[in-house]
């Protein structure tokens, strides 16, 4: 294929309009955001940077990400506020809609970037790596890299969990809220909608010619008995409007108050489904002691792009530091002399040829 | 992209039927599958001068950017076909209109096109009961398809959803109508670097089922036996 070829047909294409036809203006340069060359793709931050590169670098621009709440919803909303806060700090206007919790207290939980709070970074390295080195002593005095190092204004930070946004920092962001006032118990989706879609006609449709910003929408507790009306028909209509527009979605879908082809329904519409499943202390013996819950990715996105992204592995945890949210890779501890799992094994026949080696009885020795 | 075609034996042939069913399973998309059938058409109806051909893609979804850019990867560009006037969109998921409203919308449009050789493309015809539309009301337009549009070849695409009753209803009786189905399903137990998925090809008058690999490479889509490995 020739090299001009690709350049004019196959690297970034920005949302297109189907009626007239025309490229959207070409913003390669937008705050918060990066290029993904391969998928013809512009992406942002999730807010969890150990989570970008799982879900094939960041969330699409023009898509919807759903996640499954976890019990109780609390890694969730942590999630969504990771979500909210990388935007606020990178300057993108907020859309929040929330009923289980006023989304004015919600915006005010939001995190501060590690840069923007300028916390000394030795107090988040744990107190035993401040310690003198006793083998590789040469290396005592050397200047430490810190790979998640991270400027303001770029794609992926780092958050403080303990700490909430300061008001000034609030008071300067562009946030709408949904509902603005707690007028009436309920709120049909159907405004929800027209909310959404205003705000997206008026200044982030891709036919918009001046902006420079990606909108981030965050919908907490979606599908719980508190909103009423079509929710597949809401998703379906969301889909359709962010599809054409500088905006993204999360979505935190209430399950357990849902039927299982409706969850699978708003899957499908969605483009990134994830789901987080809380370990009770009763699970978390063995293997997964150290983890609070597991992760799944339901489903990757496809835009633009034949297949999706393949991740290193299906099985994910996560865990909640005091300060980080980390969703990482699910391995085994090191298996220790003294480890339950251990004695478990050696409870266990084992099968070997000649009967020697093993000082137990082996039963299926031949 | 007339590889995909050649590997999976589908000739002219399969698209001088009435109705060709593509079936993508959940979270699959079988866009290419779509492509390589347009692409195959116009190969096939191109040659003959005489003889005009044109492609209509209702689109029940806003996918077009999305299906444009996987036409790129295999060097088809959909953008340049509009521009040409072999390919005619007709957006349904802004209106909201009746089934019946939206389905003489498709009929003028197709009618309005003078072209000898027509394809039809229904795309994610599953969006239909998305949008509040009732099963009895998306199986009409389903008839309508099949009674009024038969001296064209219409490809329907759907996906299929074992959790979902309606969708899974709503698929039955778009194979039935169908002569060729076309299946396109993911790897049950995961992800594979070797296989993408797999697909299922089979003409219900001829009895013919076969089944084939296909893995997604950087320069498109390769398709080969089971049992074979991807040549690419």
């Amino acid at each position: 294929m020739p090299f001009k070829y690709l350049l004019e047909n196959v690297l970034i294409k920005t949302p297109v309009n189907i009626l007239t036809m025309s490229a959207a203006p070409r913003f390669t340069s937008l705050p918060g955001t990066k290029v993904s060359a391969v998928r013809s793709l512009l992406l942002t931050s999730t807010g969890i940077i150990t989570l970008d590169p799982i879900i094939g670098g960041g969330i699409p621009i023009g898509s919807i990400v759903l996640l499954e709440e976890d019990e109780g919803s609390t890694y969730s909303k942590l999630m969504m506020k990771c979500f909210l806060s990388v935007g606020l700090s990178c300057g993108h206007p907020l859309f929040i809609a929330s009923q289980k919790q006023a989304p004015q207290s919600l915006a005010k939980e939001l995190m501060p970037s590690l840069e923007e709070t300028n916390m000394p970074e030795h107090k988040l390295v744990p107190k035993d790596s401040q310690d003198e080195l006793k083998i590789a002593w040469r290396y005592q005095n050397s200047p430490k890299f810190d790979s998640t190092k991270s400027s303001p204004s770029s794609f992926s930070q780092l958050f403080d969990l303990s700490q909430i946004v300061s008001e000034e920092t609030l008071g300067k962001a562009s946030i709408k809220y949904f509902p603005e006032s707690v007028d009436k118990d309920q709120f049909t989706y159907d405004e929800l909608f027209s909310v959404i879609q205003t705000l997206i006609l008026e200044r982030h449709h891709v036919d918009h010619p001046k902006l420079k910003t990606v909108l981030k929408i965050g919908l907490l507790g979606l599908g719980s008995d508190l909103w009423q009306g079509d929710l597949v028909q809401f998703m379906y209509k969301l889909s359709n409007l962010i599809k054409s527009s500088y905006a993204c979605v999360l979505i935190t879908l209430s399950t357990s108050c849902l039927e299982p082809s409706t969850v699978s329904r708003c899957q499908h519409l969605a483009d990134i489904a994830l789901r987080l499943d809380t370990l009770s202390p009763g699970d978390r013996d063995h293997y997964l002691n150290e983890y609070h819950g597991l992760f799944y990715i339901t489903k990757q996105t496809s835009m633009n792009s034949l297949g999706v992204h393949i991740p290193d592995s299906n099985d994910w945890g996560f865990k909640l530091k005091r300060r980080r949210f980390i969703i990482e890779k699910l391995h085994l501890p090191p298996e220790l002399q003294d480890s339950k799992q251990r004695e478990q094994d050696d409870s266990l026949p084992r099968i070997s040829c000649g009967g020697s080696g093993s000082s137990k009885a082996a039963a299926l020795d031949f | 992209m007339s590889d995909i075609a050649k590997a999976l034996n589908l000739s002219w042939e399969c698209l001088q039927q009435t109705c060709v069913t593509v079936e993508e399973q959940e979270h699959m998309d079988a866009s290419f599958m779509i492509l390589s059938l347009v692409n195959l058409f116009l190969k096939e109806t191109g040659d003959n001068k005489e003889s005009t051909s044109h492609v209509i893609m209702v689109l029940f979804q806003n996918n077009f950017q999305h299906l444009n850019n996987i036409g790129m990867k295999l060097f088809m560009s959909l953008k340049s076909l509009v521009q040409s006037k072999k390919l005619t969109l007709l957006e349904m998921f802004s209106e909201e209109s009746s089934v019946e409203d939206k389905f003489k919308s498709i009929h003028s449009s197709v009618s309005s096109i003078q072209a000898k050789d027509k394809l039809i493309i229904f795309s994610n015809l599953n969006q239909l009961t998305y949008m509040g539309t009732p099963e009895t009301d998306v199986f009409d337009i389903i008839l309508y398809v099949k009674n009024t549009l038969s001296e064209h070849t219409c490809v329907l695409h759907c996906t299929h959803n074992k959790q979902d009753s309606v969708m899974e209803n709503l698929n039955n009786a778009v194979k039935h109508l169908s002569s060729y189905v076309i299946q396109v399903s993911n790897l049950k137990t995961g992800f594979c670097k070797e296989i993408s998925g797999h697909i299922n090809v089979s003409n219900k008058y001829k009895s013919y089922k076969k089944t084939h690999h296909f893995l997604f490479t950087s320069r498109g889509v390769n398709v080969f036996l089971p049992g074979g490995i991807s040549t690419r």
